[in-house]
């Protein structure tokens, strides 16, 4: 079964968001029990699944895992939230496998980057050894795990529902991997019709790489009941999604309209349906309540209207939905320029983040960060730093530098100090892992989870310090001057009971800027201080020896 | 003793005036073994739960993580008033060193060794800035102390809880053993060869078994071993490359990686190899002995701060009958006023200012090595001389 998708959606800076999705599914599969991996694989139907990446799937017995490349940084102030929330700078990879059977879990991560990364054009190789962290409470997965009970039932299995493969986490993210082209060609080399035919047409490299933000997303989960998300059934089974995302510019002012169309957009339309996946579907989003006079006028007409009704965290959503007909499609939109719509609520989250370093100089620094929570009441959320080792957090430093009230002395917006909730940061349960004893300390990261209660209508600025590490010459990289990347941040509101359904988000990479060395003084540093130590135990060793005597000339 | 507490109140001043704000972390005054601010967060970290050694930062000994998690708060202005007692502690045993060594006392005397000692910038800075250098210089003058009254027990274990914080000061074994055998006094003057060895091997017995059982005590707190990789394991293969006054650092971000392991083994040697040779020679005279012992080490160890060759400078107070004996003493009084004016200046310019690159700072710790060699032979040469007297116009004293 395979389906496609094109969101399009009109951002409040005049950018068109295009979120183009892949869905497939390999029914009734379930993920590999990865203590069956010594063993010949049983067969697989992939169908429409693309049979690389379900190999690689099975090889590492992997249950669930997410792949996205990206470039740019995702303006959540100005652009909203993104269709996908994985739009972390640079790529990032989180899988769930299970814990069992002749591999071990870090030959199979580290096996799973290497064929991702043949697979992709990208240079993952460099995740397992260097970026790998397990976060213990973020990034829970999005399906489901499969249950893999153990063979005879232990001594004490009493508890049968408990007794199977426990699963880990593997998480990491490579801010300094930036999506392009190559990577782009293998990933249509996936899609059964390429890029001939369906909306897949309208992936132009040309164009999706001039965008102002632009990624592409893997992500295989695996569900065992079926579901009924949006209304749209989903069906048991290993799905895989593939996206592609791109902020682009496109509209063209005429008047007192703007227009934009696949042409402007894309520099191409869509010229026929994929037989594989059936007619797809273009979805637009329709600025606000219909009838409204800043309505998106289309050409062709759309054939149905989703309405996703407001929740407590999110406004109503309107899509107009056109179907890809067998001559392909067209697409124009019209709509009228509204001089006073820009402060319309679409793209203000309920929650923002912002991350930025303090500190000039090259031996220590600091994270500021300032979390914004725009809802009446108070939010849960995980704040989670994956730390390279070329930094050291000085925890005992992590407190919570001020608290502004949104509401208070209206106009201005300034502070009102007032005494600083302790339980904001709730410090006894952080999680800090520093890099295991068994690991190599000068390349493998930290992980800081931190929980934060964000209180309502308020910011919060957080400060941590941290010590720079003064590196050998041989572990710069070519271009050390410039400095080192750090992986963004990621805020991941709590989903608990009150459901509030918020998506995670990610804080640009940053810039650390190390000290250096001179990389052409070894030689000469050896000459130096060996002449001084020569000096100084010769001279040494000469009164120690020899005889003191008066002599009288 | 009126003069002893201006100096104390003094140094309190100092404590409680804006300078520590400026002096935390420097690079001349705290090492990664010695700084407070890792200090800090060990203790943090021993209090939160969380294992202070696995992520890399805090390499100090797990004695002083559990005294200043369990006993004593860390908050600044109670650690700057310990910080002050500590100092004028360690004042007052050296100049009762000084009395133990000449059997007599001089209330002048005594106090110009107390100024010596807490108004040497060498120490009092790195004692702003809250480096446990402080502590180590104090626990090494206790061991002297306790060694020159002729006080085994306490000698050795304060020795013990020298080594768990600062390896090297180990080394002072052999002579602090001969000096708990022979006693301070002066006998430079006329060397005698020692005759009896025997008590040496309790003295050693008697000190691993304090090592051991600070070990067991350290490891049970701690929960593993991981700490002697992150305190002794540091001393010795320099993880941490931040860079201090000593030869080490810029050695060995220099250092081609598969050479590493043997100048790591060279530069260790360099520490060792002077120790039985310098006490052999000034077996006569053990307190010297011992005091060389501690300006060979303040050279060539790893991590070295100011505080090393602070406490060897001030040292030489305790032994007036050397001064008239110093060949270059002006010389290598400009030399560390060079150094020590070059060293933090080259510090910012490099690291601060970024108008600098990491060889300015690493030229000025080589002035600054020369500086501390100038002091450790001319006293290694003024020591030598003393049986000699002061030569007549007609004679010269050569070697042969």
């Amino acid at each position: 079964m395979a389906k496609e998708r094109l969101l399009l959606k009109p951002l409040k800076d005049g950018k068109i968001a295009a979120h183009f999705e892949f869905d497939y599914l390999d029914a009734e599969a379930v993920p590999r029990d990865p203590r069956t991996l010594g063993e010949r694989d049983v067969a697989q139907h992939f169908d429409s699944f693309p049979l690389s990446l379900g190999q690689i799937l099975r090889e590492y017995a992997v249950a669930e895992m997410h792949l996205t490349l990206n470039s740019g940084r995702w303006q959540y102030d100005t652009w909203g939230y993104p269709q996908s929330p994985a739009v972390a700078s640079g790529a990032e990879l989180w899988v769930w496998m299970a814990d069992g059977g002749e591999k071990s879990i870090e030959e199979r991560w580290s096996g799973l980057s290497n064929a991702l990364a043949g697979l992709f054009c990208a240079s993952l190789s460099a995740l397992p050894t260097s970026r790998t962290t397990s976060p213990r409470y973020a990034f829970r997965p999005e399906g489901q795990l499969p249950f893999y009970p153990f063979d005879e039932p232990s001594a004490a299995g009493t508890n049968k529902t408990q007794d199977g493969l426990d699963y880990v986490l593997r998480h990491a993210i490579l801010p300094s991997e930036n999506i392009c082209t190559e990577n782009l060609t293998p990933f249509i080399k996936l899609l059964p019709c390429k890029s001939y035919a369906g909306i897949a047409e309208l992936l132009n490299p040309h164009k999706l790489f001039g965008g102002w933000w632009y990624g592409v997303g893997v992500h295989a989960t695996w569900n065992n009941e079926i579901k009924n998300v949006d209304k749209s059934t989903s069906q048991a089974g290993v799905r895989l999604q593939l996206t592609v995302g791109a902020v682009l510019d496109g509209s063209a002012v005429h008047q007192d309209s703007k227009q934009w169309s696949f042409r402007s957009l894309f520099d191409r339309e869509i010229q026929r349906t994929c037989a594989v996946t059936g007619p797809g579907e273009v979805q637009i989003r329709q600025p606000s309540e219909s009838g409204g006079s800043d309505t998106i006028v289309l050409s062709p007409a759309p054939a149905n209207r989703i309405v996703r009704p407001s929740t407590r965290n999110r406004e109503q959503e309107i899509w107009d939905v056109i179907f890809v007909g067998e001559h392909g499609l067209r697409l124009t939109a019209t709509s009228p320029i509204s001089l006073n719509s820009d402060s319309s609520s679409i793209g203000e989250t309920p929650l923002s983040i912002k991350r930025s370093l303090r500190g000039y100089d090259q031996t220590r620094g600091g994270f500021a960060i300032s979390i914004t929570n725009r809802l009446y009441h108070t939010v849960d959320a995980w704040y989670v730093e994956s730390i390279p080792w070329i930094i050291k957090p000085y925890l005992s430093s992590l407190r919570v530098v001020s608290v502004q009230y949104l509401d208070a002395s209206s106009g201005s917006g300034t502070s009102v100090p007032l005494q600083i909730d302790p339980s904001i940061l709730d410090l006894s349960h952080m999680n800090y892992i520093p890099p295991a004893p068994g690991l190599n300390a000068r390349t493998t990261p930290a992980l800081l989870e931190i929980p934060i209660y964000l209180p309502p209508r308020s910011t919060i600025h957080i400060s941590l310090e941290f010590e720079k590490m003064f590196l050998k010459y041989t572990e710069h990289p070519p271009d050390a001057q410039r400095g080192w990347d750090l992986p963004g941040g990621v805020l991941i509101p709590v989903d608990d009971e009150r459901r509030l359904g918020l998506p995670r988000m990610y804080t640009p990479p940053l810039l650390a800027d190390l000290a250096t060395p001179d990389f052409s003084m070894p030689y000469n540093v050896i000459i130096l201080s060996g002449a001084l130590i020569a000096l100084l135990f010769g001279m040494t060793f000469n009164m120690l020896t020899r005889r003191f005597v008066l002599v009288k000339p | 003793m009126t003069t002893f507490a201006a100096l104390v109140f003094v140094r309190l001043l100092l404590a409680f005036s804006p300078i520590p704000d400026f002096l935390a972390d420097n690079h001349q005054l705290t090492s990664p073994l010695t700084s407070f601010t890792r200090l800090n967060e060990g203790v943090f970290l021993l209090k939160n739960g969380f294992d202070p050694y696995a992520g890399e930062l805090v390499r100090h000994s797990p004695a002083q993580l559990v005294i200043f998690s369990t006993i004593l708060p860390p908050s600044k202005p109670l650690f700057h008033l310990i910080w002050t007692l500590v100092d004028a502690l360690a004042a007052w045993s050296l100049s009762s060193v000084w009395s133990a060594r000449n059997k007599q006392r001089n209330a002048r005397r005594e106090a110009l060794i107390q100024a010596s000692y807490l108004l040497n910038p060498y120490l009092v800075a790195p004692s702003l800035a809250l480096s446990t250098s402080t502590l180590d210089n104090a626990l090494c003058i206790l061991t002297i102390y306790f060694a020159s009254k002729g006080r085994p027990g306490k000698a050795l274990l304060t020795l013990a809880l020298l080594t768990q914080s600062s390896l090297y000061s180990g080394l002072l074994l052999f002579p602090i053993s001969l000096l708990l055998r022979y006693g301070p006094e002066s006998r430079l003057a006329n060397p005698k060869a020692v005759s009896d060895w025997s008590k040496l091997l309790r003295y050693l017995a008697q000190y691993a078994a304090f090592m051991a059982a600070l070990a067991l005590w350290s490891t049970l707190v701690m929960g593993n071993l991981r700490w002697i990789k992150e305190t002794w394991g540091a001393t010795l293969t320099v993880p941490d490359l931040t860079p201090n006054v000593g030869l080490w650092w810029y050695f060995f971000t220099e250092m081609f990686d598969h050479f590493r392991n043997f100048f790591l083994m060279v530069f260790t040697a360099l520490n060792i190899i002077g120790v039985v040779p310098l006490t052999l020679k000034f077996q006569h005279d053990p307190l010297y002995a011992v005091y060389l012992v501690i300006g060979n080490v303040a050279i060539f160890k790893s991590y070295q701060t100011m505080a090393d060759p602070g406490l060897f400078l001030s040292f030489l107070s305790i032994f007036p009958e050397v001064w008239s004996y110093l060949r270059h003493p002006l010389p290598t009084v400009m030399w560390h006023l060079y150094a020590a004016t070059l060293l933090p200046l080259f510090n910012n310019l490099w690291l601060g200012q970024g108008t600098g690159n990491s060889n300015f700072f690493y030229a000025a710790t080589l002035v600054f090595g020369v500086a501390n060699g100038a002091a450790f032979l001319d006293s290694v040469w003024a020591g030598l001389t003393v049986p000699y007297g002061e030569i007549k116009q007609d004679h010269s004293l050569i070697q042969i």
